[in-house]
């Protein structure tokens, strides 16, 4: 076996906050001020006891800086979290993040006092249509998941405004993510799943059964879950347009393509993309993200307003297609801060480091495809042999589970006692104990080889004593914990542990 | 393009260095990274690099940013704007407790055993939050206000099944009513709004009720009601308990959205019976950052059913099968899209954890008694204002207010407006419908009496 060292993480039998404390410790006193109490009238005046912890400045430090112990980040160590672009959080954006003028500048300041944030959302915006190749991009969307929803409601107004009511689906491949289709329903639209073939693309013959007029588009995303571009994108959009259809193209994966290849190009009308993938939003253990759309000339009209606008002199919000806009997504301007670190790394990149970052991830996804070849138990099962994948791949261990009965989830696990991230594991759907592996360029040659060793370790155990990999993890700060119960009874706060 | 067949070292954010790309190459038998794109047919590959400004040093980026930043008129205009989002002062733990790495460069918490902090954090905001605002459970979070809205609209209508319209009690924000109704458009949901100002009309909410109520079961169309605590215009509304016992007896649903910081001192909704609670986050501690990242508060009282329905993660304590400790996980995830698809309950999946995480350590600094005197010090500040207002002339239009009311500055327009307060380094407020100048005054903890002060004679020089 290689020599790969576990580590054990911090586990600090860290009370909950509500349990820590004593009367009358505070952490955070308000200043008080010099005017008179105005008390409220009796029938709004609060009865209840307001039962939030009571802790002192430190204890609250240190209880949040143990349980930050008990976290696995990027900071932390390797996280090839496919379909996830666990890419490195450069430092500088959370600087610029906290700049005063961004920081505390209020939404609805008058456009005279808040040329610094309309500035930053136009010059994103013109750079996201640069590499994307659209016509029109707006920030407002929050998320992927809000992307994909601002992306099949600009394609219902289109239809719409053109009358055209009797279109009533959108096709989604089989491989998609969940958010894909749920956006479509949220849409109002009915979902048509569609088969993938067996290397992982779009089944043409399958898209051709299910395209007529009553379809309003399709949702495709390219490289596609299982890191494989898909080279009959052309042709795939094509037949899409030719029954009068639209194509959303989920940039989930767009890190590979950035400064490569544009999605205008391939035909698509729209895409959204993951700022907080692609540009380097750091995912805050779950949050926030930011999904910009681009859309081309004919749908710029229906994207939610206002956009942000230069008229050779100063910065605007132009609201002068809101009358045909499907609406608005977020109160404001969607997640504006994370817009901005994404800026920052775009020009920190240029066009030829961005370009630079999509090929390196694809060579490290591809260098460690190679090196995992050869690990016992583990398939590449739709890639076929000889091609490249893009920034990440889908392996299987489902010969693994079928020899000493491990699965993927044990393999997960067990990586976690050294001190890395496990990849993706169950998705996408149509690959058997999926192991979804996306290193990013951030990881080093060193890290590679690392998750490599690993998981040949792992492999190693498996078939000498599948107990070894079963019971794991071991070093973590947690165990495998028993979510069925949960399930079974909620206990979803403080309240209900009474 | 002329593309080396071994890239530079472009970016410090490169991992590999172009010697070991070289190496790694080889290990793959390609001569050229080139090679690995042959997928993509030629003529969408870019033979040229992106035309967009860069590459920046770290230096030149840092001041670039830094003077777009002060293109904003932030640190030397006093901001009485609210409506929703507030500057709050960002205590120092705070600030440096969220620039931990572990905590911001962290996924959703899917492998539990490698995020308890994490999960744990999430659990602490959720169960604050049901604290303060008397519910049982609240979600890991949503986008903002705006969305939870909507969210919180869909949801209603999901429990209640057949019936697809919800009741809407103005004023609310504009922009919160445009998201919803985003949010409701797809799968029919109807929005009928009550028009009023200041307070809401609940005589006119209630005869709507019952005449839905008289209809044959299968014609009934109301699923819920909607109403804020304060109102838009900053009113503490009245009728309410009348309102939502009305509701309740003809079986519908009550979804209350509030300012989650005057639940220090105001009767939260869970204690005058409310279904479901939406809010906005952002005041607890988080940047106002432009208008995001916010935090959508989305809360209820426990009912299984209702939790079956709810959007968004929820984080729940079980036990640690292994050391048999506590230990946090998501839970209830078959509602969620990577599981149900296109019938999941939301298609939400990145959310605002990190903001839920800073609300948490937030209001456990605070306390209740902090928590009470921030809400009891907005409350004076606002009173404060309003009086020395009236004595100019320009008293509150309605009245009982928390922290924000409403005030008319007459025939002055409201750009005009504008730039003479922002020259004098103030900001007055948004601007309300209606005729007159009408303006949305907003507190914030950040004002001294010496601010507020201020505003007066900025009124008083502005409009003479």
């Amino acid at each position: 076996m290689i020599d790969i060292k576990k580590r054990t993480q911090a586990k600090w039998p860290e009370a909950l906050i509500t349990e820590l404390g004593g009367k009358g410790r505070r952490a955070f006193i308000p200043d008080p001020i010099d005017v008179p109490k105005k008390e409220v009238s009796s029938a709004w005046k609060r009865e209840t006891e307001i039962k939030l912890p009571e802790v002192g400045e430190l204890e609250l430090v240190r209880h949040v800086v143990r349980l930050s112990q008990m976290i696995h980040g990027v900071d932390v160590g390797a996280y090839p979290l496919g379909s996830c672009t666990m890419k490195y959080n450069p430092k500088i954006n959370e600087r610029i993040a906290r700049f005063e003028g961004f920081v505390m500048a209020h939404p609805e300041l008058p456009e005279s006092a808040q040329q610094g944030t309309i500035e930053v959302i136009y010059r994103l915006q013109e750079a996201l249509k640069k590499l994307t190749g659209f016509h029109t991009v707006t920030t407002q969307p929050a998320a992927g998941a809000s992307g994909e929803f601002a992306g099949v409601m600009t394609i219902r107004a289109y239809h719409l405004a053109n009358g055209d009511t009797k279109r009533k689906s959108i096709i989604v491949p089989d491989s998609a993510h969940g958010t894909n289709p749920a956006s479509a329903a949220m849409a109002g639209f009915e979902v048509i799943e569609i088969p993938s073939r067996p290397d992982g693309e779009v089944d043409l013959d399958a898209l051709e059964s299910v395209l007529d007029d009553t379809v309003a588009g399709m949702m495709l995303t390219n490289p596609n879950t299982l890191g494989i571009f898909e080279s009959q994108v052309k042709k795939i959009t094509e037949m899409v347009h030719s029954v009068g259809g639209l194509c959303h193209m989920d940039g989930a994966n767009f890190n590979a393509l950035m400064g490569i290849a544009r999605p205008a190009d391939m035909g698509f009308d729209v895409m959204h993309m993951n700022l907080h993938k692609t540009f380097t939003g750091p995912h805050g253990g779950g949050g926030p993200g930011s999904g910009p759309i681009g859309v081309t000339e004919k749908l710029a009209k229906f994207v939610p307003a206002p956009l942000a606008n230069f008229d050779g002199k100063r910065y605007f919000w132009d609201y002068s297609h809101e009358e045909t806009s499907f609406g608005r997504l977020h109160g404001y301007n969607g997640n504006f801060g994370i817009n901005l670190r994404a800026l920052a790394y775009i020009y920190r990149n240029g066009g030829e480091g961005l370009r630079r970052s999509a090929e390196s991830a694809v060579l490290n996804a591809n260098y460690l495809l190679q090196k995992i070849k050869d690990i016992r138990g583990l398939t590449i099962p739709r890639l076929p042999e000889g091609k490249s994948c893009m920034h990440e791949f889908v392996a299987s261990a489902a010969p693994m589970l079928q020899d000493v009965h491990v699965s993927a989830l044990d393999i997960a696990k067990a990586m976690l006692d050294y001190g890395v991230h496990s990849p993706t594991v169950y998705f996408p759907l149509i690959v058997k104990e999926a192991i979804m592996i996306e290193p990013t360029e951030a990881e080093t040659k060193q890290d590679l080889d690392l998750i490599y060793g690993i998981l040949k370790n792992i492999s190693e155990e498996a078939y000498t004593d599948s107990e070894l990999v079963i019971n794991t993890p071991k070093t973590t700060a947690s165990g495998r914990v028993d979510e069925a119960s949960l399930a079974r009874h909620p206990v979803l706060s403080t309240k209900m542990m009474k | 393009m002329n593309g080396s067949s071994v890239p530079k070292l472009y970016s410090s954010y490169i991992g590999t260095s172009p010697k070991e790309q070289k190496e790694m190459l080889e290990t793959i038998g390609k001569s050229n990274i080139e090679e690995l794109f042959s997928d993509i047919p030629k003529d969408l590959i870019l033979d040229e690099f992106v035309d967009i400004p860069g590459p920046y040093s770290e230096k030149a980026l840092d001041k670039l940013f830094h003077k777009i930043s002060r293109k904003n008129k932030v640190s030397d205009t006093l901001s009485f704007l609210g409506g929703g989002v507030r500057q709050v002062y960002i205590p120092a733990f705070l600030e440096e407790l969220m620039r931990r790495g572990e905590i911001y460069t962290a996924y959703t918490s899917y492998q539990p055993e490698v995020a308890q902090g994490m999960l744990q954090m999430v659990f602490e905001y959720e169960s604050q939050l049901a604290e303060l605002t008397g519910m049982d459970v609240i979600n890991a979070s949503l986008y903002d206000w705006a969305s939870a809205v909507g969210e919180a609209f869909r949801m209603m209508v999901r429990i209640k099944r057949k019936r697809d319209t919800i009741l809407v009690l103005n004023p609310i924000s504009p922009k919160r009513l445009k998201v919803a109704s985003t949010y409701t458009d797809g799968p029919h949901i109807r929005i009928k709004v009550i028009d009023s100002e200041g307070d809401i009309d609940v005589e006119a909410a209630k005869k709507l009720i019952l005449e839905d109520s008289a209809l044959d079961k299968k014609e009934r169309k109301l699923a819920g009601i909607y109403f804020e605590v304060p109102t838009f215009h900053g009113v503490l509304p009245s009728k309410i308990v009348e309102l939502i016992k009305v509701a309740h007896e003809n079986k519908l649903l009550v979804t209350v959205g509030v300012d989650v910081i005057s639940l220090g001192i105001i009767k939260p909704p869970g204690d005058y019976g409310a279904d479901f609670v939406v809010g906005e986050g952002q005041l607890l501690g988080n940047g106002v950052s432009a208008g995001g990242p916010l935090l959508g508060i989305l809360g209820s009282k426990y009912d299984r059913k209702w939790i079956q329905n709810f959007p968004g993660r929820l984080v729940g304590i079980t036990k640690d099968e292994r050391d048999g400790d506590d230990a946090y996980c998501i839970t209830l995830s078959t509602r969620e899209q990577h599981i149900r698809r296109e019938k999941a309950t939301s298609n939400i999946c990145s959310n605002q954890t990190l903001m839920a995480v800073n609300a948490g350590i937030y209001l456990a600094g605070l306390g209740p008694k902090g928590v009470e005197e921030l809400a009891q010090g907005l409350m004076d500040r606002a009173a404060y204002l309003a009086d020395g207002l009236e004595k100019l002339g320009y008293g509150p239009q309605y009245k009982p207010f928390f922290s924000e009311f409403v005030v008319d500055f007459g025939s002055i327009d409201h750009a005009d407006l504008e730039a003479k307060f922002l020259e004098k380094g103030v900001a007055p407020g948004t601007q309300i419908k209606g005729e007159g100048c009408r303006r949305l005054l907003a507190v914030n903890d950040l004002m001294t009496r010496e601010d507020l002060d201020t505003f007066l004679e900025v009124t008083k020089e502005v409009l003479k």
